[in-house]
């Protein structure tokens, strides 16, 4: 199917490692050029060259701290004086994480009895404000050209907190952001500009495993019991992939999806099934 | 209905003094013990002063914002979030306590613009009504097992203080003990949501 995204141009935040990777290079298949946006330079220019081996000179790397607002104003800068313009705005940031130094780590399993205040504020700035800043910085010249795809890379919790895995950061500031893509959604509609927000299962991303294996350590099991019982918990019976994460972002990017805005989908193999 | 509500401590904060009054009179009428607070610092000190413990604690949340969010200031959406950051560790050392009774309940009453996300409305206040919504969903993991009953009530500005104060007492009853993590839409029907 032909999407009609050739000649586009995307942000992705958080597009050098798993989901947004996967994403950036999805719709460099469909002829988009890609903007990647992530702190570590070393693993953006990574990310960056295998794009630019199948598509060359569509890709720019530009690190940037999310949580930054005039960093993020300068990203969309770069990103339009380089392409021309910032059609579709990829929102995938994650939040409060084990061990901050620490590459690949999963969201922090902190429990409501266990966590203090001070940590949602952060998390706030992390996980809204990051998403709210890409998206203020691109809505202009999205309502200028009537035409733009906002999407943001949310998680299951937003909707239904899992017991086995108490998240309470994520848990208490995801929803936040699902409202205000939905309140975008709304205001934002009549530019065709559309806005959606995906709610990740678990998808195997290297992030995703390393959070397994903490879990792993801190329950003293093995790894592989512990992918057991998530996996045991899918309808699909298995985990989900990047590029199926990828799959449907790019399909809701595309011309044919102009319709659909407001929604929060779940992508996780059946988990989800709230009518 | 005897709530069984006689004699336990319940902190009621609100920033609205009509609505500190009406839950006061409710509950007061149902025998509790009421510390009523504008906001939450230094309150849950207060009510452990007074009456020794606290077996409740009813959070109305007074954020008010610009109506659309794109209109809205980072600042804005910053003073909104911390409205909802201020009353966490009231909640978070208040559930504590009542684990060691097994019994306690945590009520918070929201505007429907959490759910409606009407066009006129408080978009402001749905972000931090949602943050709120999150935290009573996620915590219910945490203190259900310790007989503690997290819920909500969204209500509209049509809402009579005193039918929104009746709800709050009827959450914090015994009767409502397997009650955990629900949202009461007290609107009149004016939500057209399905869910």
């Amino acid at each position: 199917m032909d999407l009609s995204l050739d000649g586009r141009v995307a942000i992705v935040s958080g597009g050098s490692r798993g989901i947004g990777r996967a994403i950036a290079q999805a719709l460099a298949d469909e002829g988009v050029r890609v903007v990647l946006a992530a702190r570590t330079q070393d693993d953006l220019d990574a990310a960056a060259h295998e794009i630019d081996r199948t598509h060359p000179g569509h890709v720019l790397a530009v690190s940037t701290d999310l949580r930054d607002a005039s960093a993020v104003t300068q990203l969309v800068t770069r990103a339009t004086d380089h392409f021309g313009s910032v059609d579709i705005a990829v929102s995938n940031v994650i939040g409060h994480v084990i061990d901050a130094n620490k590459e690949g780590s999963g969201p922090g399993a902190g429990t409501f009895l266990g966590t203090p205040s001070a940590s949602y504020r952060e998390e706030f700035e992390h996980l809204f404000l990051s998403a709210w800043f890409l998206a203020d910085a691109v809505i202009p010249q999205m309502k200028h050209r009537r035409w733009g795809r906002l999407l943001n890379i949310g998680s299951g919790v937003a909707r239904e907190p899992m017991k086995e895995l108490p998240h309470v950061l994520p848990n208490t500031v995801r929803p936040a952001v699902a409202g205000l893509y939905r309140m975008l959604a709304k205001e934002l509609a009549p530019w065709n500009i559309t806005v959606n927000n995906l709610l990740t299962g678990s998808i195997l991303t290297e992030r995703n495993r390393s959070y397994w294996e903490w879990l792993a350590a801190e329950r003293s099991l093995p790894v592989a019991e512990v992918q057991r019982v998530m996996t045991d918990v899918i309808p699909a019976g298995r985990m989900g992939e990047p590029t199926e994460m990828a799959a449907v972002a790019t399909f809701l990017a595309s011309e044919q999806a102009a319709h659909l805005t407001g929604q929060s989908i779940p992508i996780d193999g059946g988990i989800n099934r709230h009518l | 209905m005897d709530l069984g509500l006689s004699g336990k401590a319940i902190l009621v904060i609100a920033a609205d003094e009509r609505d500190r009054e009406s839950c006061s009179a409710s509950l007061t009428d149902e025998g509790a013990l009421v510390l009523a607070a504008q906001g939450p610092e230094g309150a849950l000190e207060q009510i452990r002063t007074r009456y020794g413990q606290v077996d409740g604690v009813v959070f109305y949340l007074s954020v008010h914002g610009d109506h659309s969010v794109l209109t809205a200031t980072t600042q804005t959406l910053l003073t909104a979030w911390e409205e909802v950051v201020g009353v966490i560790d009231t909640l978070r050392l208040a559930a504590e306590e009542m684990a060691t009774r097994q019994w306690g309940r945590l009520v918070t009453v929201l505007p429907s613009e959490v759910k409606s996300l009407h066009e006129d409305d408080d978009d402001v206040a749905s972000i931090a009504g949602l943050g709120l919504l999150g935290l009573q969903k996620a915590a219910v993991a945490d203190v259900a097992s310790s007989g503690i009953c997290a819920n909500a009530i969204l209500r509209t500005t049509q809402s009579s203080p005193s039918e929104v104060a009746d709800a709050v007492a009827f959450l914090l009853s015994d009767g409502a003990g397997y009650l955990h993590g629900v949202t009461l839409s007290f609107d009149g029907a004016q939500s057209a949501s399905m869910f």
